[in-house]
């Protein structure tokens, strides 16, 4: 593939392209058609072809379409696909007829490549008939828009076809879907309707439906105030230091040149118009800097790089380029760019990017060749988030979700850290060759997670790959990688892929994922020390002849062979190792602060820091858990947590130090909604479980040794059935509402703190005894009555053992008679013991 | 900026031809095994495959090396792709493993001939510095910002001038800092006066700490004078 341009030049190459093209048995080159086009006989594809918005591919009957298979990262970014591709925005009219198919296929590959990307339909309209489409990564992929297949057959493909999101309508009809690697994917609530269609032989799934689950990003809303225009520019060039306020509007293309600074200060609305003298649906004025550029926004005053026009769309504008700039550093900070062709793009330079907001480009950055800081930016809703070449790049505290791609590196040296990559359609961050650290990073929502190819170097511990549609992590072509300590669960097919690998996978936990934990097709090294637990079909599947070494891994209680595909169940596949299984999970850290998704704890847990359950994520925690908290750490669930054990398989929120009160913090809830905890003991923390308005359902659980046990406001709270035993007050409640029965409470300070308004909780049948300042004590602030009927008191005299009005007498009163003449017992106390 | 064309290309050095082996049909590759310093290495290992996926046991291994970094190995004469690899703690065979030391992407060797070849082996770190991406001329200068009780300030930044006063902006500035108060800065060889602020435009025009920088600079404490 011939070298892309550094500056988009490729308009003046294509120049020659006309309206009306109709190409015939030659070649086709990389292009955005720029007119109505007809391909007919046979032709060939070398590199990617966009049918924009507006322009019409017909393929006439009997047509042969050959695409030349390569993996190359594409520069330009109307393209989706690192393979060569065919994606519409347009129309594609494939009008084949019976005994006169048109055939897509691939031909001679580019460095070993085999497959080309197929046909993408990018929320464009197509239209195939008598069609077959063959040697492609996916043959029909509809990520939007419309599409109507009949009488199409797609075989020898990786995947068959795939529908995407909830804009995509596909309508198959007399449709062949055969051996392929994978048959019909349905993803985030496509819309496919199907009559009289095959779908058969398939090596790995004939059909597979999954939704994603993304971690949910809100940005906050801004808008910037009206600027008074300052300062106009056409096709010029700026020398020495210019300094920009107010709003600035850009009719060319701006440089500034070497040696001059273009300072921009906070609250500048930069505006640029559009100008497509091509014809090409992207627009050519933006900001080439040779020079330096410092845009230092602010928080409160962020600067604004936008579209003049009434009616802003992606592509109004080109970018701010930046080439050559490496004598300091650039800064773009705090700036919302948006409507660019590609937000920010540079090359030879040194940039820092930080608290920016890159939002419905083409694409948000590109560069390469350069040394580069991005740092809690936002870059969504492009069409590709960041893709980058030959750099030196720190990349953390970003979120990048919701763009076509998210991130896509090649050959950089990169420190990737707590960054979010989510919901993006196809890789949410993808490292090809280059050496790259990446620790503490959430992947959600994506179709792949992290996918890395052809990588030597490489440090890949502590992330999170979660709720990705079809795999968390793929390893492709590479050795040495240190991949551990990952939480790689509840992915929709695969956990993690590893194919042509070499290097140690261990202490990973990898759970609840569709199909397979791991799916191996090739691996040298080691598996071990990893839990493997609730994976649908497989803990490991192998679909390679290779042996795989997994010894010393915990399989979820299950014996290895049941819960692992090879030799055993399938001749010609190699045999996996599986000896010395742990007999319990070993202890896992958790690796990110928060449980961004839905999903499932199981096993023995560290928590070296405060984990957060975000509102709109469930926390499912199993029996058997074990939760063990450093120093200081808690949880705070705005979400929801289930807890639910059996009376055998306690699940224990404990301290990783197990020395006394006070070791851990306290499992937060505020509005989490639905919690429930059952079966669970509370030991060793400030308090056990602090609720804020939440509909807490407590029942059947310890709470020992800690500072206290509940501490509550609002509710309405049950706890029920549960025992508060050596804690410094067993239960609190302020301004409460709420239920507390069947409870044993004893051998605490206090067994019931009631702080102020209490007259919305009710504490009966209850045992409240044996605790050594007061069973019952209401606080100075309370003037209300308490409703303690039918409680047993230890059979004395009660009203030593409480404080209320009777002491105090301008606080309530504990009413607590009728008492109960024989102390509540927890049955299922002797179940445990 | 420094151009650095390949990442990964780590090996291949001091290549030079020399006649073909005594033994009919057997080349040598020779050579020696060094740091990224340059300075050989000894324990490490050239591995030779008859392919480019060398994620597998190599068809031909050479001897261990020794202090002077030398290793030799002996093949049929024919295309390979060749890997020098260090492992720690004398393990023969298995994945590396953190702290072992390799040569990067395998190198196509046309073995027709015995050759001499120098590999370069280094570990993750050494590989990610390898790839530095900053102008030679150009050097790190790194600190933090911090508050009269020494602790980080967050949302502040650095600025830097030939000169204690300036007029309207100094030379340099560095980015808003975050948590950790780190700043960096990037500037040739010279004298600085540096200071920080938290609002932009700076509010001041005189800076006050002095700073040399002749060469990359780190742990400077700027204080935020509020």
């Amino acid at each position: 593939m011939a070298a892309a341009p550094t500056i988009r030049a490729w308009p003046a190459v294509l120049a020659w392209l006309g309206l009306a093209l109709v190409l015939g048995g030659g070649p086709a080159g990389a292009r955005v058609l720029e007119g109505d086009t007809v391909w007919r006989g046979r032709v060939f594809l070398d590199e990617d072809v966009v049918v924009p918005r507006g322009v019409t591919l017909t393929v006439a009957a009997g047509a042969e379409i050959t695409v030349r298979p390569a993996d190359s990262t594409k520069i330009d970014p109307e393209y989706l696909s690192h393979q060569t591709e065919i994606t519409v925005r347009g129309t594609l009219r494939v009008l084949g007829e019976a005994g006169r198919r048109v055939r897509f296929a691939a031909g001679a590959g580019e460095d070993g490549a085999e497959r080309w990307a197929g046909i993408i339909i990018d929320h464009g309209t197509a239209e195939l008939r008598h069609c077959r489409i063959s040697g492609a990564e996916t043959a029909l992929y509809v990520l939007g828009g419309q599409a109507e297949a009949v009488f199409v057959e797609t075989g020898g493909n990786r995947y068959g076809i795939v529908a995407q999101g909830a804009a995509a309508r596909l309508r198959l009809s007399d449709a062949v879907i055969r051996d392929n690697d994978f048959g019909l994917m349905v993803f985030d609530w496509a819309v496919v309707e199907r009559r009289r269609v095959v779908i058969e032989a398939n090596a790995g799934k004939d059909e597979w439906r999954a939704a994603a689950k993304a971690r949910q990003i809100v940005e906050p809303p801004f808008n910037p105030p009206e600027r008074r225009l300052t300062m106009t520019y056409g096709d010029e060039t700026l020398t020495g230091d210019t300094l920009w306020r107010g709003r600035v509007r850009i009719n060319g293309q701006l440089k500034v040149a070497a040696g001059a600074r273009l300072v921009i200060m906070p609250g500048t609305v930069v505006e640029f118009s559009r100008r497509d003298t091509n014809g090409d649906g992207i627009g050519e004025n933006g900001i080439l800097v040779q020079g330096v550029v410092w845009a230092k926004g602010t928080a409160r005053d962020p600067i604004v790089f936008r579209s003049s026009e009434a009616e802003k769309a992606m592509g109004d504008w080109d970018a701010i380029n930046i080439l050559g700039s490496d004598s300091g550093r650039n800064l773009i900070e705090f700036c919302r760019i948006e409507d660019a062709y590609r937000g920010l793009h540079f090359h030879f330079s040194n940039v820092a990017v930080t608290h920016c907001d890159l939002r419905g480009n083409f694409r948000g950055m590109q560069f390469q060749e350069s040394l580069v800081e991005i740092r809690d930016c936002a870059i969504h809703g492009n069409k590709s988030g960041l893709q980058a070449r030959d750099s030196e790049v720190r990349l953390e505290g970003n979120k990048i979700y919701a763009n076509g791609n998210g991130a896509n590196f090649l050959r950089l040296s990169l420190a990737a850290r707590n960054n979010v990559f989510a919901a993006n359609l196809l890789d949410g961050l993808r490292v090809r060759e280059g050496t790259a650290t990446v620790e503490g990073n959430e992947m959600t929502g994506n179709r792949v997670g992290l996918t890395v190819a052809d990588a030597v170097f490489g440090r890949f511990a502590g992330n999170l790959m979660a709720g990705n549609l079809e795999t968390g992590l793929a390893l492709k072509n590479t050795a040495n990688l240190e991949v551990s300590g990952n939480a790689v669960v509840g992915n929709g097919v695969n956990g993690l892929v590893l194919n042509g690998v070499a290097g140690l996978v261990d202490g990973n936990m990898i759970m609840d994922n569709g199909s397979r934990g791991v799916g191996v097709i090739s691996f040298k090294g080691a598996l071990t020390g990893n839990i493997f637990e609730a994976n649908g079909e497989y803990a490991l599947g192998l679909d390679g002849a290779g042996a795989v070494d997994a010894r010393g891994n915990w399989w979820g209680g299950a014996e290895a062979e049941a819960v692992i595909y090879d030799a055993a169940d399938e001749a010609g596949l190699g045999r996996v190792d599986a000896a010395a299984p742990l007999t319990a999970p070993p202890l896992f850290s958790w690796p990110v602060p928060d449980v961004p998704v839905d999903m499932a704890w199981s096993g023995r847990i560290a928590l070296d820091a405060t984990v957060t359950v975000p509102q709109g994520a469930t926390l499912v925690i199993r029996p058997g858990a074990e939760m063990a908290f450093a120093k200081g750490a808690g949880m705070d669930v705005f979400g929801v947590i289930k807890a639910v054990g059996t009376p055998r398989r306690r699940i224990v929120f404990t301290s990783a130090a197990r020395e006394g009160a006070g070791d851990w913090w306290q499992v937060s809830l505020d509005r989490a909604l639905g919690s429930v905890f059952e079966h669970c003991d509370f030991e060793f923390a400030s308090w056990g479980i602090h609720s804020h308005y939440t509909n807490l359902v407590v029942s059947r659980c310890r709470f020992r040794h800690n500072g206290g046990g509940i501490r509550f406001r609002s509710g309405p709270m049950t706890i029920k059935d549960s025992l508060f035993r050596g804690n410094g007050i067993g239960l609190r409640a302020f301004r409460a509402h709420g239920v507390i029965s069947g409870n044993v409470i004893t051998g605490n300070e206090i067994g019931v703190f009631i702080r102020e308004q209490g007259g919305g909780v009710r504490v009966n049948h209850n045992t409240i005894a044996g605790n050594d300042r007061y069973n019952m004590r209401l606080g100075d602030f309370n003037g209300e009555d308490v409703d303690a009927r039918y409680n047993w008191w230890g059979g004395g005299n009660v009203e030593e053992t409480v404080f209320d009005g009777r002491i105090e007498s301008y606080i309530g009163k504990v009413m607590y008679d009728p008492v109960l003449d024989a102390p509540v017992r927890l049955e299922w106390l002797d179940e445990i013991r | 900026m420094r151009s650095v064309s390949s990442l990964l290309l780590l090996a291949a050095f001091c290549l030079c031809l020399r006649p073909a082996a005594a033994v009919a049909d057997e080349v040598v590759l020779s050579g020696r095994v060094l740091d990224t310093a340059g300075r050989p290495v000894a324990g490490a290992e050239v591995g030779l495959y008859r392919g480019p996926n060398v994620r597998k046991p190599a068809d031909f291994l050479s001897n261990r090396t020794r202090r002077d970094g030398a290793y030799r190995v002996a093949a049929p004469a024919g295309t390979y792709w060749a890997v020098a690899v260090l492992r720690r703690g004398g393990r023969k065979f298995g994945p590396l493993k953190s702290g072992d030391k390799h040569s990067g992407e395998p190198v196509e060797i046309d073995l027709s001939a015995s050759l001499r070849l120098d590999f370069e082996i280094m570990d993750l770190r050494e590989a990610a510095r390898k790839g530095g991406k900053a102008a030679a001329d150009v050097f790190r200068v790194r600190g933090r910002v911090v508050d009269s009780g020494g602790k980080p300030v967050a949302m502040a930044y650095v600025l830097a001038n030939s000169a204690a006063v300036y007029r309207e902006m100094p030379k340099y500035v560095s980015a808003w800092t975050g948590a950790d108060g780190v700043f960096e800065l990037f500037m040739p060889k010279g004298r600085y006066y540096l200071g920080a602020a938290a609002d932009f435009p700076p509010p001041q025009r005189r800076l006050d700490l002095e700073l040399t920088v002749d060469g990359a600079v780190s742990g400077v404490r700027v204080p935020l004078r509020r």
